[in-house]
Formats: structure tokens, C-alpha cells, sequence
């Protein structure tokens, strides 16, 4: 059921009505635990009954570390073992099944073996293990609640990761009542990220995956073009899922974190782990970088550059078993110790520098992300070889570059696919360069006709109406 | 040696100038990482690192990981110094 589909709208309707029909807390917080796991079994059964098992299994031992002070340290390494082991078998199997990698973006074929949101939930209640066992939290809270905080239906596929305090936002302590202002926030969130993955995300697709996937017909510029449509592709269809998820949940009164912070602007790298994936970057923060870097920090720079290392390989690890993935987090790690620790003074302070080196550093952190971002798209090294080749072979020039004989959606010539083109790319120009004002208005409990009109049409006019794309991230 | 909290803070303004590189920076106990636009996780450690080497102590790691501002942070170093 992905969030871009008309089922995926009859059902959040549906659920809604339900919602505020039962007017009862308890029956609410019931009401979203069926539809959560309705939802995971709609996907597969497998996704069903694994999210039901790890649930069952990790509040137990949660609930029991938590009241027991004799066996705690044993029960911390049993859970944390637990949910590793589950976290890296999936990834092995899932490697060894398929070709599950990011190029493979298309159609639901391989999804009987995807356990949806594995990944993500599975980091959460590795991070509940580490709160309660650091006694930074108390587990307080019932079976019901803990079960909704991991499975809740709108952050189920991919995030954003909670930690112990934010679960604490899922408990439905009172019966939430409907709210204009609650439904004009959701109504315009969703909205706003059906625009980015419809009109924007989607029509990026079957050009990054013609340069990616179907190499061979291009050249220079396309090819220096991919990686960088690519980043902004993953950036909108990402965010527009976080859209949909943060939109879906505050209908039912609950306040999911922000994932995103617009980190295209950014002008540091640190910056753009500051805005980028926040929920996950603040778990690898909390749970490898500061236990790390605080047991090494006696040798100062090479203790953090030994915390930063372990913080990327575990990055990658979860991303997936993949020496693509390593070289990504490589590019990363090496960025971050040349802007940090080797010329920590060069380091765009945003606070002091000029507007004109604010516009170079977002420049060159654009093109350092993307030439990681090579990587993190490539199937394989081969695949990233031939890129390169490809890119240093053949004419630079726009007319001889541009070669538009690549997988096409929509069918059609090549006028009509580079018309195509160049009116993604526009759209993609102009919404990063009113994003600020379109996410003001996205993001307003006071209801905007004209918002509101204006992404409808825009939708209509510009929106990929398939199957429902799935979204990138679905698959970690 | 015991130390009040505002000998303390005097002591910490050289050390926050040289881990955030502004040596114009003006801290209070009251001041948060977000306050200083450098302040990190990266530089976070290294602030820790080289305030326990100035004045001689060692932080755990929950000490380290609550701290929310200089206060916090003064107070705990006031402790240490007992």
C-alpha cells in the first residue's frame, strides 16, 4: 500500500472516520494498532508476523531489564543480540535473494522477502534497549503502547526512528477530537508530499535510471547530470514520504519529529548531516559516535576519527551489505575529517561567512555529496567504472551530450522525452528554490485554499499516476 | 582545589575559544550548543576532552551525555574539584 496510491487514501479515510467515531482513548490507541498491523499484512505476511514476534519478544525483555536490577546486563546483551542478529540476517538474506539494491526501483516483484521497515524499527528498539539499560529513560509504558510506538502505520516503512521519549508521543492518554486546524496541517503535509513524489520525484526517476541502469546510450554532461538528479531525486522522494508519514500521523493527533531540515542548503558537511535523515544520523549519533568517541577521546583527533569511522560503517552496514555502500560511507568519512580535523579553521561557520561563500560551500557539499551519492545509486563498481569511463570518453558538449534515447516511461520520441526533461528539471529548480516558503504554507494549521488548489492542480497537470512508485527508502 | 562557578566560567572561555576557533565568544552558564553555531557532536568531545585536561578530572559518560548547558557542565567540574 504505498502512500502515493488511492488505496493508501481510502484507507487513511477509513481509519479516520473510525478514529473519531469511537471517541474513546483506549479504543483509539486500538483503532491504529489494528489499521498498523492491517497495514503490514496488506504488504506481506511475513512483514505481519515478524513485526508481531519482535514486538512481543522485545517488550518482554524491555519491560523485564527495566524492573530487574540482577540480570540486567545479561538481558541488555541478549536483546541488543537479538535484534542485531535480525538486522543483519535480513540484510545477508536479502542481499543473497535478490537484487534488491537501490537500482531495482520498480514494481513490488521482489516484495514476498522484504520485511517492511525491518530496518527501521528494529533500530528503535535497539536505541529503547540503550536508554533503558543507560537508565536515561524509564519504561513505563504498556504492551499496547510500546507496540503502537513501533508498528504505527504512517513511520511503519521507513521511519522516522523514534527514540523512547518520542514513542512516549504515540500514547493516547485522552480522546483526541477532531480539529480543523489538526486536519488542515494533515490535508496540506500530504499534499505537499504527493507533489514532491508525483510531480518531482517520479519524473526524476527515468532519467537517473536511464544513466544509471542504461549507461551505455550516454554520455559527458548526462552523466556528470545523473548522480546529481539523483540526489535530488532520493532527497524529494524521501522527504516526501517523511511528508506523508508526519501528515498522516498529526490526524490522529500525533506529533511525529521532523526528518529533514531542507539539506540541500547545506553548506558544511556537518550541515548536511545536521538536515539530512535527522532520526537516523541522531541514532548513529547517541549510540556509536558518542560511546566511541567518548571512550577514545583521550587521543583527540584520532579518537574521533576512529568514532567517525565506526559511526560510517555502521551507516553502510545498515544501508546495506554492499562495497558501494562502503565507498559511500568512505567518501563521507573522508569529507568530515578533511573539513573537521585537518582544516577545522576553512570550515564554513554559517554564522560568519559571506553570502557569496554560503552559495560555494552549498555548491561544492552538492557535488560531494553526489559523487558519494555515485556510489550509493551504483549497483556495483563495474557499473561505477563504466560511468566514469563513459564520462571521460565521450563528447562533453551539450548537443552531442544529451542523448535522450533512454528508458522512457511515457513512451514517445525524443522531443517529447526531452521536452520531458527539461520541464522536470524546471519544476525540481523552482520548487528547491521556494522550498523554504512552499514548506511555510505545507506546514500551517490554518487552511490555505489557494495552497490547497495549487498542489491539486500542479498533481493533476505534472503527477506520475502509476501503480504507486515505491518509494526509495522502502527497501532498508 | 575547590573553585567557585564564575572562576570556573573564566577558566572555560579560553578553552571554548580555542575548541570552537571564535575568540570573540561570550559564554554564561546558560549557554546551550545551540548558541554556538560550531558547537557539534564532533566538537562536543573534544570540548570534553580538553576541559577535563584543564582542570585535572574525568566526566562519565552520562555526565557527559546530560550535559545541556555551560551550567551544567561548571557544575559538574565543581564536583570533581572537591
Amino acid at each position: 500500500m504505498p502512500f502515493n496510491s488511492l488505496i493508501f487514501l481510502i484507507f487513511l479515510a477509513v481509519i479516520a472516520v473510525l478514529f473519531y467515531a469511537v471517541k474513546n482513548a483506549s479504543w483509539q490507541k486500538y483503532v491504529l494498532l489494528a489499521a498498523s498491523f492491517l497495514f503490514a499484512f496488506y504488504f506481506n505476511y511475513l512483514s505481519g508476523i515478524a513485526l508481531a514476534v519482535i514486538c512481543v519478544a522485545n517488550y518482554g525483555l524491555l519491560k523485564k531489564m527495566f524492573l530487574q536490577e540482577k540480570n540486567r546486563k545479561y538481558l541488555y546483551h541478549i536483546g541488543l543480540g537479538f535484534n542485531i542478529a535480525i538486522l543483519l540476517g535480513y540484510k545477508i538474506l536479502q542481499d543473497a535473494l535478490s537484487d534488491s539494491q537501490i537500482g531495482n526501483l520498480t514494481g513490488f516483484d521482489n516484495s514476498r522477502w522484504i520485511v517492511l521497515g525491518i530496518g527501521f524499527y528494529t533500530l528503535q528498539i535497539i536505541g529503547y534497549y540503550e536508554e533503558v539499560y543507560r537508565r536515561n529513560a524509564t519504561f513505563h509504558v504498556t504492551m499496547s503502547d510500546f507496540t503502537l510506538g513501533v508498528t504505527f502505520f504512517s513511520k511503519l516503512p521507513a521511519g522516522p526512528i523514534l527514540n523512547l521519549k518520542d514513542n512516549r508521543q504515540l500514547v493516547i492518554k485522552e480522546p483526541v477530537l477532531f480539529s480543523e486546524a489538526r486536519f488542515s496541517y494533515a490535508l496540506q503535509r500530504i499534499l505537499l508530499g504527493l507533489f514532491k513524489k508525483m510531480a518531482l520525484a517520479d519524473r526524476l526517476m527515468p532519467y537517473v535510471n536511464g544513466i544509471f541502469d542504461k549507461h551505455t546510450y550516454h554520455n559527458g554532461l548526462m552523466i556528470y547530470l545523473g548522480p546529481i538528479l539523483f540526489t535530488v531525486q532520493v532527497y524529494l522522494d524521501f522527504s516526501a514520504y517523511i511528508d506523508i508519514a508526519i501528515g498522516s500521523a498529526r490526524l490522529f493527533g500525533i506529533n511525529l519529529p521532523e526528518n529533514f531540515r531542507m539539506p540541500l542548503r547545506a553548506a558544511s558537511i556537518v550541515d548536511f548531516w545536521r538536515r539530512w535523515h535527522i532520526s537516523l544520523v541522531s541514532w548513529l549519533t547517541n549510540y556509536i559516535f558518542y560511546p566511541v568517541s567518548y571512550r577514545y577521546r583521550k587521543m583527540r583527533k584520532k579518537g574521533l576519527a576512529i568514532a567517525i569511522l565506526c559511526t560510517f560503517i555502521v551507516s553502510a552496514l545498515w544501508h546495506g551489505i554492499a562495497i558501494t555502500f562502503l565507498i559511500w560511507a568512505a567518501c563521507h568519512f573522508t569529507y568530515i575529517i578533511v573539513e573537521n580535523l585537518i582544516f577545522p579553521k576553512a570550515k564554513t561557520d554559517s554564522g560568519r561567512h559571506s553570502r557569496l561563500a554560503k552559495i560555494a560551500g552549498v555548491f561544492v557539499v552538492w557535488h560531494l555529496v553526489t559523487f558519494g551519492n555515485l556510489f550509493f545509486r551504483s549497483q556495483s563498481l563495474e557499473n561505477v567504472g563504466r560511468l566514469f569511463h563513459d564520462f571521460g570518453h565521450l563528447p562533453f558538449l551539450y548537443g552531442q551530450g544529451l542523448d535522450f534515447r533512454t528508458w522512457m516511461i511515457n513512451g514517445g520520441g525524443e522531443i517529447e522525452s526531452e521536452f520531458n526533461f527539461r520541464l522536470s528539471f524546471l519544476l525540481c529548480l523552482l520548487f528547491l528554490a521556494f522550498e523554504k516558503k512552499i514548506n511555510e504554507y505545507a506546514q500551517s494549521e490554518k487552511y490555505n485554499i489557494v495552497y490547497v488548489s495549487l498542489m491539486l492542480i500542479l498533481i493533476a497537470v505534472f503527477g506520475m499516476f502509476n501503480t504507486g512508485e515505491r518509494f526509495i527508502y522502502l527497501q532498508f | 582545589m575547590k573553585k567557585d562557578p564564575q572562576q570556573i566560567l573564566v577558566e572555560l572561555h579560553p578553552i571554548f575559544h580555542d575548541v570552537f576557533n571564535d575568540p570573540s565568544l561570550t559564554i554564561k552558564p546558560e549557554t546551550t550548543a545551540d548558541d554556538i553555531g560550531n558547537w557539534t557532536s564532533l566538537t562536543h568531545m573534544t570540548l570534553v576532552a580538553e576541559v577535563e585536561k584543564h582542570f585535572q578530572c574525568e566526566f562519565s559518560f552520562k555526565e557527559v551525555m546530560n550535559f545541556t548547558n555551560v551550567g551544567d557542565m561548571i557544575q559538574a567540574i565543581q564536583h570533581k574539584l572537591v
